[in-house]
């Protein structure tokens, strides 16, 4: 009877302890271990009050290292040599960004389902598949093969790397970052090579992006007059990023491969039909600088906010590097050795995208069904296969065999997002590169030759490199490996069995756009247009152009500027596109045939002074009311099943409005009565109108703040109590300030370089990425409200301040 | 008597596996309640259906001891932390701990509970086990 007893106690409590220490049912985790108080989620539950100094010894270092931590958590790190420094910003960066770090590096890798399952309906498996499909891990592999031959390059890439493992190795499981516990893994290794997987990540983020498949549906539904008409090359009155008065040195240029004449491209790709993203211009970024000529304190001043997608934990991690030979202080990238945005004692530095065109869509035809040759120039070459593997949760594996043509892997086919026939991409990306090696050089940098040098080795993403020095130089250039092209070469799909539709060269560095000093006093990039149509080649790509033309005229307008003008242009929440088209929106109305409400709002319009301000209520009616004009207009001529189509953009739409009265666009299909574009506008207005005072009767009562509100999300997607939402934002994509529902200004600074270097910064995030820590989501309000942090650019760990004090010793 | 010795003895074995051991505790912690169970058991005469059930005093002390510990070091991390992470935590678990949309008890506080009772079922079936394993192997 006792025995029994036991053994039913017994079994009770093994049951007990097995249900508690192994993941049950669709959790990936074992309650008793999460919930445990000494090692589970408590464990990250960081006390808000942290201590004023700490000391700790670490096997890879070589002399002692300090660092002061000061009160928004940014390390400034005293090192005395390089090898040291990186080793140190590794292990720090590790210590406060590890899951990002590597969850970004399982995006870039397409191994997601690995940690997150499959997802619903497949979501995450296609991502990977597309990840994959796309040649991320080829491109960086190719780089890696360069990279480790180059130890200038190599020595940063692996002290970093050595410093981030020296923390993983000291990691105790109750140390382990939370996404760990809540999905249930485990951190793998930090290699080098996955530095060079960071650059592709962001060369995917910044240039994976292309409109050939849609042009081409597009000319082979409208002709080729229909299409100039809807996607010129050149926007009428741009302002461009080098001054239009710019002549261009053609003694050595080098010659445009011509245009193949029988070719055109005619056939039709079918493609998932999207929603119209004529709106969607949002990721993109300003940058600019000031000529000590054109500042009130006569030195140079130099701005950056790189609009991105806004994460938690932030893309961007503040740090100073110190050291005998550099001291570099700004925005970097977990996973990257050195400063990606900022400034040292000689220079500042920042970045926007280019936006040039570097992906093309090539058609493969195949000899046979089994896919293993493909035709090109007269003869049948073979196919690479690269068999990936997707390991799901739970054990299972899918596999998907991506064929590699000499152009690039062919992405889509029957197997994956079928476009009709494969086509195989050829991108930028898969090129070996070492953008890493630009940005340690522009960290050493002392003045504009250092800077060009630097410059060398960065091949994608193309970014408009913005540059001011503490003796008073001012330049940027657009930077980045770009194929000379034949004109309209990579608008449309190319075909990839002739030879002359291949990439023939490259652009000469030397004759990218680039100005130093111009006679205008500033230089600026808002991803407009590189140059005027006098450029000697191809510039095709994807471009914003309100942005650039506010930016160009804030600029112009003033002298004797400041840091506060810097600050009023980056909030600047003016949209152009609404004043050049609202006022003939406004004249177009017939206003006798208003009713007294729509009549308020129409006086209200009129005084209406372009700013999204989120209290307000002018840009929530201007923009319902734009865009239920565009859609009137272009959805039904647009929205043809099974066909991607691009949709004409903002900017386009509002001269082809106020060009034609008549324009056939306006027609509706199907429908024998043409519409005036005078009743169009009228039926929008009202419409619009009435939307909202059904939902309520005050006009005031619209504000912006109920259309678009910002959204900060948790890089998991599925952990969404770590995301920050429904944040307050003024602006919106095409406004200088960018804030967008997911997108915005993701790094805001300003530097002054002065004798003493004055510079400002902020981020939507805060630099510790637990989520449970203080200093999670510690910037957000403030970045919300448009406010700045004093940078503290420190020469020496003995200055005066509010810090926290780690000295590193060796082991 | 055996009811507290029992209970300080549990507790202070939570308390020094959570501050010294470097893993997860609640398998080392469940080894040591059963080893306080054990070493505490007597032979009983006989079988008595009523008071003084010595396996029920095991599991309560054992229960006890370690919701204490599991639940007040829960507790005071949630207070250093201003209920940071608890909050966030929370809304993880929010589709099954609250009925209707409302929380019964505030999150933080609901995440304590939930940890001190898991240790505490932990500690009390350990103890138990190895009180009825004594009595068994001494009868």
């Amino acid at each position: 009877m006792r025995w029994i007893k036991f053994i039913l106690s017994l079994i009770i409590t093994v049951l007990l302890a097995g249900a508690l220490l192994s993941p049950v049912g669709s959790t990936p985790f074992a309650f008793g271990k999460f919930f445990d108080p000494f090692g589970g989620f408590w464990e990250n539950a960081e006390p808000v009050e942290q201590i004023a100094a700490e000391s700790y010894s670490l096997p890879g270092i070589e002399e002692t290292v300090t660092v002061k931590v000061d009160k928004r958590g940014v390390p400034h790190i005293f090192a005395q040599n390089e090898k040291d420094l990186f080793y140190v910003q590794g292990y720090l960066t590790a210590k406060d960004r590890l899951w990002q770090m590597e969850f970004q590096m399982l995006a870039a890798e397409g191994r997601l389902t690995e940690v997150v399952g499959r997802g619903p309906e497949d979501r995450v498996l296609e991502l990977d598949r597309a990840a994959r499909r796309k040649g991320i891990t080829f491109g960086a592999e190719r780089t890696w093969e360069t990279i480790k031959t180059d130890p200038e390059s190599l020595g940063p890439l692996e002290a970093y790397a050595h410093g981030v493992n020296d923390y993983i190795n000291n990691l105790l499981p109750g140390e382990l970052p939370i996404e760990y516990k809540l999905l249930g893994y485990k951190p793998e290794k930090w290699t080098a090579f996955k530095t060079c997987l960071l650059m592709k990540y962001m060369a995917n983020d910044l240039s994976w992006r292309s409109y050939d498949i849609e042009h081409t549906n597009a000319l082979s539904l409208w002709g080729k007059e229909v299409f100039e008409t809807l996607y010129p090359e050149f926007e009428k009155g741009g302002e461009p990023i080098v001054p239009k008065e710019t002549r261009w040195r053609r003694r050595d240029a080098i010659p445009v491969p011509d245009a193949p004449r029988d070719y055109f491209p005619d056939s039709l790709m079918l493609a998932v039909q999207g929603e119209p993203d004529h709106d969607a211009s949002i990721i993109g970024s300003n940058n600019w600088a000031v000529a000590p000529s054109k500042t009130k304190n006569g030195h140079a001043l130099l701005a950056n906010d790189p609009h991105l997608g806004l994460n938690l934990p932030s893309i961007w991690y503040e740090i100073q590097l110190h050291a005998p030979s550099m001291n570099a202080y700004g925005a970097s990238l977990p996973g990257a050795p050195g400063v990606i945005i900022g400034f040292n004692d000689s220079i500042a530095w920042g970045e926007t995208n280019g936006s040039r065109d570097v992906l093309d869509h090539y058609v493969i035809q195949y000899r046979n069904a089994s896919k293993s040759e493909y035709l090109h120039d007269g003869q049948w070459l073979k196919i690479e296969n690269r068999i990936e593997e997707y390991k799901l949760k739970g054990g299972e594996v899918f596999r998907d065999t991506v064929r590699y043509t000499h152009i690039g892997p062919v992405m889509y086919d029957t197997e994956f997002q079928d476009k009709g026939k494969p086509i195989a991409v050829r991108w930028m990306a898969h090129e070996a590169s070492n953008e890493a090696k630009t940005f340690l050089k522009l960290n050493h940098a002392h003045n504009y030759e250092d800077y060009v040098d630097a410059l060398q080795t960065f091949n994608c993403p193309a970014q408009n490199f913005v540059f001011a020095s503490a003796s008073g130089d001012i330049a940027i250039w657009q930077q980045g490996k770009i194929p000379n092209k034949w004109k309209d070469q990579g608008v449309f799909v190319l075909d990839g069995s002739r030879k002359d539709h291949m990439w023939q060269g490259y652009i000469p560095i030397d004759q990218n756009p680039h100005t130093l000093n111009p006679a205008q006093g500033f230089v600026q990039s808002a991803n407009q247009h590189p140059t005027t149509a006098l450029y000697p080649y191809s510039t095709r790509g994807r471009y914003e152009d309100h942005r650039g033309r506010r930016l160009f005229d804030l600029l112009d307008r003033k002298d004797s500027m400041t840091v506060e003008d810097m600050k009023a242009i980056q909030l600047d929440n003016y949209y152009l596109g609404a004043a050049e088209v609202l006022p003939f929106m406004l004249a177009e109305l017939d206003t006798l045939a208003l009713s007294p409400k729509e009549r308020e709002v129409y006086d209200d319009m009129k005084s209406w002074d372009y700013q999204y301000v989120s209290t307000t209520h002018e840009p929530t009616v201007f923009n319902s009311w734009w865009s239920k004009l565009y859609r009137s207009v272009w959805m039904d001529d647009f929205q043809i099943e099974g066909m991607a189509l691009r949709y004409p953009k903002n900017r386009r739409f509002t001269e082809l409005l106020k060009d034609s009265i008549n324009l056939s666009y306006f027609r509706v299909v199907g429908d024998t009565t043409v519409p005036t574009r005078q009743s169009l506008i009228q039926q929008s207005f009202k419409e619009t109108v009435t939307q909202f005072s059904d939902k309520d009767p005050n006009p005031e009562n619209w504000t912006w703040s109920t259309v678009k509100k910002t959204d900060i999300n948790h890089l998991s997607v599925t952990l969404n109590p770590f995301s920050r939402q429904k944040v307050e934002t003024n602006g919106n994509g095409g406004i200088l300030n960018a804030t967008g529902k997911r997108t915005g200004p993701s790094w805001r600074m300003i530097v002054e370089m002065g004798p003493t270097i004055k510079a400002l910064g902020i981020y939507p995030g805060g630099q510790s990425g637990n989520p449970g820590s203080a200093s999670y989501d510690q910037f957000i309000d403030d970045w919300a409200a448009g406010k700045y942090y004093e940078l503290d650019f420190m020469h020496s760990p003995d200055e005066e301040g509010d810090f926290r004090t780690l000295t590193i010793t060796k082991e | 008597m055996r009811f507290i010795l029992r209970f300080l003895l549990i507790g202070l074995i939570g308390f020094l596996c959570g501050n010294y051991l470097p893993q997860y505790i609640l398998w080392p912690t469940m080894v040591g309640a059963f080893l306080v169970g054990l070493l505490l058991s007597r032979r009983r005469k006989k079988v008595i259906f009523g008071k003084k059930q010595a396996p029920a005093n095991a599991f309560l002390a054992g229960f006890l001891a370690l919701t204490i510990v599991w639940g007040a070091s829960a507790f005071l991390k949630d207070a250093a932390n201003a209920s940071l992470l608890s909050e966030k935590i929370g809304g993880i678990f929010d589709i099954f701990l609250n009925i209707e949309g409302e929380w019964i008890l505030p999150k933080p506080l609901m995440l304590t509970i939930i940890t001190g009772v898991i240790g505490g079922l932990a500690g009390g079936f350990a103890a138990m086990t190895g009180n009825l394993f004594g009595e068994a192997v001494k009868s």
